[in-house]
């Protein structure tokens, strides 16, 4: 041992405190980060013969955890998307409350208010503007029902726009994360810092895991690959694969929406056979593909059971049934197919005082222009054996499509309460499922904020021990430096 | 070995407890407001339906039973229609059954009958709102018509049978005046009756619408007129002729069988 040496212990030693104190300083500056910023160790190692040296800086990592946060992202976005797009459907159904100050004119469903205009009607069949009433009351009714189809549709293309932006936005983040994993890979090569680049990368991740559900893993080498949550490759080998969606810009009741491929396999839709099941994508498609179809069909079942329960059959002899109050246009019965229905339902013209018919058709018959098909053949004004038969009509049992996902065989009024019941439990389930999704989201978050996260008190506390061996290395130099000078001094001091 | 709290995580702890707490504060005060839950579907989830098929029943029901104060003052009318018909009636036949006998009962009850007969055709005819409540479904037009009512004409059968009383009383009370002389009280009775009745029998000749041919309008006439002038005659002293009085009367009394 000697005093050269020593100096070049203490220079070592001041060299590791410094490259210490950086990395304390990039923690307290990244400690309120709201990315991801993972605690940055400095690994201080002896070295061989004296000294320490910083060997690498490496960074608080839990992959349980992260891989634990990742997942409860895709699934919160999830359950955001289909409560969004369930809260739109729910301007159908409007007001389910009752105030003290709605009367029987005035609920707020306008079911209900037709059937009892009908009731009033009945009991005074020669009453024209009981009949009116009656009438404008239908009209409101197949409005409602319009407007209900239309939002319907307005609700699959805002999925649908949402999933194009969804793709977009993956193809994207894909191209960051190549540029960030290729420095990794290469920083890791070449043995030099690449923590905050793994944070970044961190960052694209949870990013990526909001729009559609992933897992990844990390190869030695720093490489990383990402797979969908239903095992599709989205990037491996350093490049990312394909992500591709046609958007349909309008839709009707009829129309089915495109699927999403990543690498050529479908992932979301009916003929997916690695379907994602959490992100933005698995949301909006399953709001689309399943549950606005199937509100549709229920909007739709209730249209075809008004346009049957109030056709007129012919009186004279073995025609077909015809439509009568509420019709459509190209309709015919009985209604084999009844999709779009809802959205072409209208009152007849023929019925309707506002287009130039005449209200008391609803008491006569014959809405449909053929006098055959006239039930009030006396041309009574109290005729109401007609009217009779619709009331009863209104509660009779009738079939329903199975594509409706409710009871198949029930009176109008009871499925039209059950499309109602449906889509509110759909409803508060999305509700309930997105407030526990986010609450494990959250303390996922926690979970992976307390393992790798920065805790200033901390810091500041490390850092008053790098401070005292600072001054400690940099009294041994003055100290040593003293020692030499002595050295010197006397050395000064020989006779020649 | 203690765990180890991040600074992040202390502070976004508090924050979503706030922010939670802030969202349910704003649902309840909705909630006290309108004393319904704040998002009635959300809560009730697949019991909405129910709620929304008895609010659906509760209006209906309340629709029947305004029809049905509507079906109850028709039902009302009809029977108050009714009873007044059944007591009119009612008091027509035991006004028939007491009234047998005298002239003047029997056309009084056929005046009362007649205005009862009215009052059932105008009864039948009452209306409720515009409807014919009497009509069966055929509300519209007036159900019974006042055909009846008009109709109500003499028979002329009957009219002549008056005719022949009338006559039969006054050769009656002639021939008591004839028996009893000029100047006596029977004999101002039978002339001022044979008077009155003649008089009665002019003014009937005379109307443009009577019914009997002209010439015999004309013959009755200049024989009234002839018998008008003796029974004055004999009133005042100037002629004692009862018996040409009397056959007149016979020959007019018996060509009226």
């Amino acid at each position: 041992m000697s005093l050269s040496s020593a100096t070049n212990i203490a220079r070592s030693g001041l060299n590791t405190v410094t490259a210490e104190s950086s990395v304390l300083s990039r923690n307290i500056s990244g400690a309120s980060d709201t990315a991801i910023y993972s605690r940055k160790i400095a690994n201080v190692i002896t070295m061989p013969g004296g000294g320490s040296q910083v060997a690498s800086i490496t960074r608080a990592t839990n992959l349980a955890v992260f891989g634990n946060m990742l997942s409860a992202t895709a699934a919160n976005a999830t359950q955001q998307a289909l409560s969004s797009g369930l809260d739109t459907l729910n301007q159908t159904i409007g007001n389910v409350s009752s105030s003290s100050s709605s009367s029987a004119s005035n609920s707020n469903s306008p079911a209900s208010n037709f059937t009892n205009a009908l009731q009033s009607y009945q009991a005074s069949p020669g009453n024209l503007t009981l009949a009116s009433a009656a009438v404008s009351a239908a009209a409101t009714l197949t409005q409602g029902l319009n407007s209900a189809a239309a939002t319907v549709n307005q609700v699959r293309e805002q999925a649908d726009s949402g999933i194009a932006t969804s793709v977009q936005t993956i193809n994207s983040l894909l191209a960051q994360f190549q540029t960030v994993n290729t420095q990794i890979v290469n920083g890791t090569a070449t043995g030099s810092d690449v923590t905050d680049a793994q944070d970044s990368r961190d960052n694209i991740l949870t990013q990526l895991a909001q729009q559609i559900g992933i897992t990844a893993t990390t190869a030695a080498t720093g490489n990383m690959s990402i797979y969908t949550d239903g095992g599709v490759t989205l990037f491996q080998g350093g490049a990312a694969r394909s992500v591709t969606f046609t958007p349909t810009n309008s839709y009707t009741a009829a129309t089915t929406g495109n699927a999403v491929y990543v690498d050529g396999v479908p992932i979301t839709g009916a003929s997916a056979t690695m379907p994602t099941v959490s992100g933005t994508i698995a949301g909006l498609a399953t709001l689309r593909d399943n549950v606005a179809v199937t509100y549709q069909a229920q909007l739709d079942g209730i249209a075809g059971g008004l346009i049957k329960t109030f056709a007129e059959s012919d009186q004279a002899g073995p025609g077909p049934n015809l439509p009568g109050l509420f019709t459509a246009p190209a309709v015919t019965l009985p209604i084999i197919n009844p999709t779009g229905l809802a959205g072409q339902i209208t009152v007849n013209p023929n019925a309707d005082p506002n287009q130039g018919g005449n209200a008391l058709l609803l008491r006569d018959g014959g809405i449909s222009g053929n006098s055959n098909y006239t039930y009030n053949a006396s041309g009574d004004a109290s005729y109401t054996t007609r009217l009779t038969q619709l009331l009863t009509g209104l509660t009779a049992t009738q079939t329903f499509s199975a594509n409706g996902s409710i009871t198949t065989s029930a009176n109008l009024g009871n499925y039209a309460s059950a499309s109602v019941s449906w889509l509110e439990a759909q409803r508060s389930n999305a509700s309930s499922q997105s407030t526990y999704q986010s609450t494990l989201l959250n303390t996922a978050t926690t979970a992976l904020s307390n393992a790798t996260g920065v805790n200033i008190n901390d810091e500041m506390s490390k850092m008053l021990d790098i401070e005292r061996s600072y001054s400690a290395t940099a009294k041994l130099i003055s100290t040593i430096d003293t020692m030499f000078g002595t050295l010197l001094a006397d050395y000064g001091n020989i006779p020649a | 070995m203690t765990s180890y709290i991040s600074t992040q995580s202390i502070s976004s702890s508090m924050r979503q407890s706030i922010l939670r707490m802030q969202s349910e504060l704003a649902a309840s005060q909705t909630e006290i407001a309108t004393g319904n839950y704040a998002d009635i579907g959300l809560t009730l989830g697949s019991r909405t339906g129910d709620s929304v098929s008895l609010q659906a029943e509760n209006s209906l029901l309340q629709t029947i039973t305004n029809t049905n104060q509507t079906v109850t003052s028709r039902l009302d009318t009809t029977q108050t229609i009714l009873s007044g018909l059944r007591t009119s009636a009612q008091t027509l036949l035991n006004s028939l059954i007491e009234g047998t006998g005298s002239n003047t009962n029997a056309s009084s009850i056929q005046a009362s009958g007649q205005s009862d007969l009215h009052g059932l055709i105008s009864g039948l005819n009452s209306t409720l709102s515009g409807d014919f409540i009497f009509a069966g479904t055929n509300t519209i037009g007036t159900m019974y018509q006042n055909s009846y009512a008009e109709h109500i004409t003499d028979n002329p059968k009957d009219s002549r049978d008056r005719e022949r009383q009338a006559l039969e009383h006054a050769i009656g009370l002639l021939q008591k005046a004839e028996a009893a002389g000029p100047r006596s009280l029977e004999s101002v009775e039978a002339l001022g009756f044979v008077g009155k009745l003649w008089n009665a029998f002019i003014q009937d000749l005379v109307d443009p619408e009577s019914d009997l041919p002209d010439v015999l309008r004309a013959d009755l006439l200049s024989v009234g007129l002839w018998i008008i002038k003796e029974a004055a005659l004999i009133r005042s002293g100037q002629s004692k002729n009862f018996r040409g009085v009397i056959e007149i009367c016979s020959m007019i009394r018996d060509g009226l069988k």
